[in-house]
């Protein structure tokens, strides 16, 4: 019975829930009896919280017609998102102890909705990173092999979705952090449109980039916690009212930027997305090549718009409000240990070149080019889906331009690190919403997963074609 | 180019305090980084940008108490590292070394 009720998804789940054929106990038992064998090696969660079982026994006592589909369901969470009474620290030296006084309005909504929470989610620090191998806490590993990395900077949400000790979880995505993780970890995962899921309670990394969203086994419980935790917030005055659905089409048209699959882009990935694409097109949808001329430059502007809005929201850990602190010979050397200390080599190198790039004389040069490269990339968007243009639905591209690589392999190479970003990194800029979808597996049989980009607010398109490629 | 001393400059901007040989690596990083995002010049510079797509609308509120006063208070200090009579404790901003 254990390993039957892994097996499940969200919905046949919630259905046995309701009809009491299973508890939210004996889900919640299955999950942490998987989470006890596995998750010394794979390092998925930070934490384990204690009280899982209580939490399931209240979840069935309270059990009513009305509870929503999530009643008693287990749910992983990123450790940047804030669930009261418990600790989250960015997976940081400098908030190991830090305990949330509130909570974030998407865990506010998933409690009202039900969610069982199991624990928080190993990560990057801070979010910044895409192998969760700058984790103050030490690396998650890839489910589908040990010895590689599960991407990040939501690696442990995906591996813990991928390998199987959570059924679904939070991430949050400022560049790839939710959607290159699911690819690497076989998981669906989606960065809703900019707006459409409040912040508030998410410790903020670059606040015109950042979106909580779902990771999952499939579409359709992606959807689901979605749609759980959409929708705007008065606690968050970026948040959105959420917009009508756009129409469905009973044959999509794809687009397909060509000229950015030319280098660089991993042989069996490329050959996973061309069999995709061979196979859409088979169902009877429309292939066309689009041309998005400035996505070539995103990763440049977002290594300036990034770093620039992480080092100055990153101001706030100062020692003196929360967190470690460490005492020099008066308040400008507390300042420099605290944060020289508490802070890992890669929230540090993004804090110095953030500065650096708002210097006085170089801000034009940077952030100002930046700014502009952002407006461009969101023009060319808008451009390949125009109606008017016979402009196309959705745009289709890898997640990632390579498979889940060794642990180490790219530590000493932060470039080679960000370069991981350059599919995914667009639409953070764009503020459009995209989801990646597993599509295959290389011979070595690692996931790879493809990336739907649509206009904003079209989830619903997204989740549409990513259902049809699932069942390709 | 960026050299070692800038960024010991930038660094203390940050109030980051780093070591001599971190200096050393991360000076070569934000090299290779700072080389990397020049791209950003092939870039006209005339771009109109328009931040302000018509979606976000001010959230305002009465201006009266929003909740009860102190009702965070012991929550909030608590994660604080160091208080003093219900408030954050702090070194003294102004140094005088002669006093």
């Amino acid at each position: 019975m254990a390993t039957d009720l892994l097996t499940l998804s969200v919905t046949e789940a919630s259905h046995l829930l309701t009809k009491k054929e299973i508890s939210a106990v004996e889900l919640a038992e299955s999950y942490l009896a998987q989470i006890e064998a596995k998750n010394s090696d794979l390092k998925a969660y930070l934490e384990v919280f204690a009280d899982v079982v209580d939490q399931a026994k209240v979840s069935d006592d309270k059990r009513s017609a009305g509870s929503h589909a999530l009643w008693g369901i287990p749910l992983a969470v990123k450790d940047n998102i804030l669930i009261e009474g418990r600790r989250a620290s960015s997976a940081s030296r400098i908030l190991e102890n830090y305990v949330a006084p509130y909570d974030a309005t998407v865990i506010t909504k998933l409690k009202t909705a039900g969610s069982v929470f199991l624990g928080r989610t190993n990560m990057d620090e801070f979010a910044m990173g895409g192998s969760t191998e700058n984790s103050s806490f030490g690396p998650t590993k890839n489910p589908h092999d040990l010895s590689r990395v599960p991407g990040g900077s939501s690696g442990g949400s995906a591996a813990a979705v991928g390998g199987g000790l959570a059924p679904i979880a939070l991430g949050s995505d400022t560049g790839g952090s939710i959607r290159q993780p699911a690819s690497l970890c076989g998981a669906v995962g989606l960065k809703p449109t900019y707006g459409n899921v409040s912040r508030y309670g998410l410790m903020a990394m670059a606040s015109s980039l950042d979106q909580i969203g779902p990771i999952a086994r499939s579409v359709a419980d992606a959807r689901l916690l979605y749609e759980t935790i959409a929708g705007r917030d008065p606690l968050d005055s970026t948040s959105v009212e959420l917009v009508e659905p756009k129409a469905t089409p009973e044959a999509f048209t794809i687009g397909v930027p060509y000229d950015t699959l030319t280098e660089g882009v991993d042989e069996e990935v490329l050959a996973i997305f061309n069999d995709t694409i061979a196979k859409l097109k088979g169902a009877g949808h429309l292939i066309r090549e689009v041309s998005l001329p400035n996505l070539k430059y995103s990763l440049a502007s977002y290594y300036v718009l990034m770093p620039a809005e992480s080092s100055t929201n990153l101001g706030r850990f100062d020692g003196l409000r929360y967190g470690v602190a460490k005492s020099g010979a008066n308040l400008l050397e507390d300042y420099l240990k605290t944060r020289g200390e508490g802070f890992g080599p890669e929230v540090r190198r993004r804090i110095i070149l953030g500065t650096y790039v708002l210097s006085a004389g170089y801000y034009d040069a940077f952030y100002g080019k930046a700014t502009a490269v952002r407006e461009l990339v969101r023009q060319d968007y808008a451009q390949a889906f125009a109606k008017k243009n016979s402009g196309v639905d959705i745009i289709l591209t890898p997640t990632a331009p390579t498979p889940a690589w060794l642990i180490g392999e790219k530590v000493n190479d932060p470039l080679q690190m960000y370069l991981e970003d350059i599919f995914t990194v667009p639409a953070n800029l764009a503020g459009i919403p995209a989801l990646s979808v597993p599509a295959g597996q290389t011979r070595a049989g690692l996931p790879v997963g493809v990336q739907l980009a649509g206009p904003h607010f079209a989830e619903n398109n997204l989740f549409a074609l990513g259902e049809i490629i699932e069942q390709l | 180019m960026i050299g070692e001393h800038e960024v010991q400059i930038l660094a203390e901007l940050s109030r980051l305090s780093l070591t001599e040989a971190e200096t050393g690596a991360l000076q070569r990083d934000l090299d290779s980084i700072l080389n990397y995002i020049s791209q950003l010049d092939e870039v006209a510079a005339e771009t109109p940008v328009h931040q302000d797509l018509n979606l976000v609308k001010n959230v305002l509120r009465e201006d009266v108490e929003p909740h009860p006063a102190g009702l965070y208070t012991d929550r909030l200090l608590e994660a604080a590292p160091a208080t003093e009579n219900e408030m954050v404790a702090v070194k003294k901003i102004l140094d005088n070394p002669s006093a």
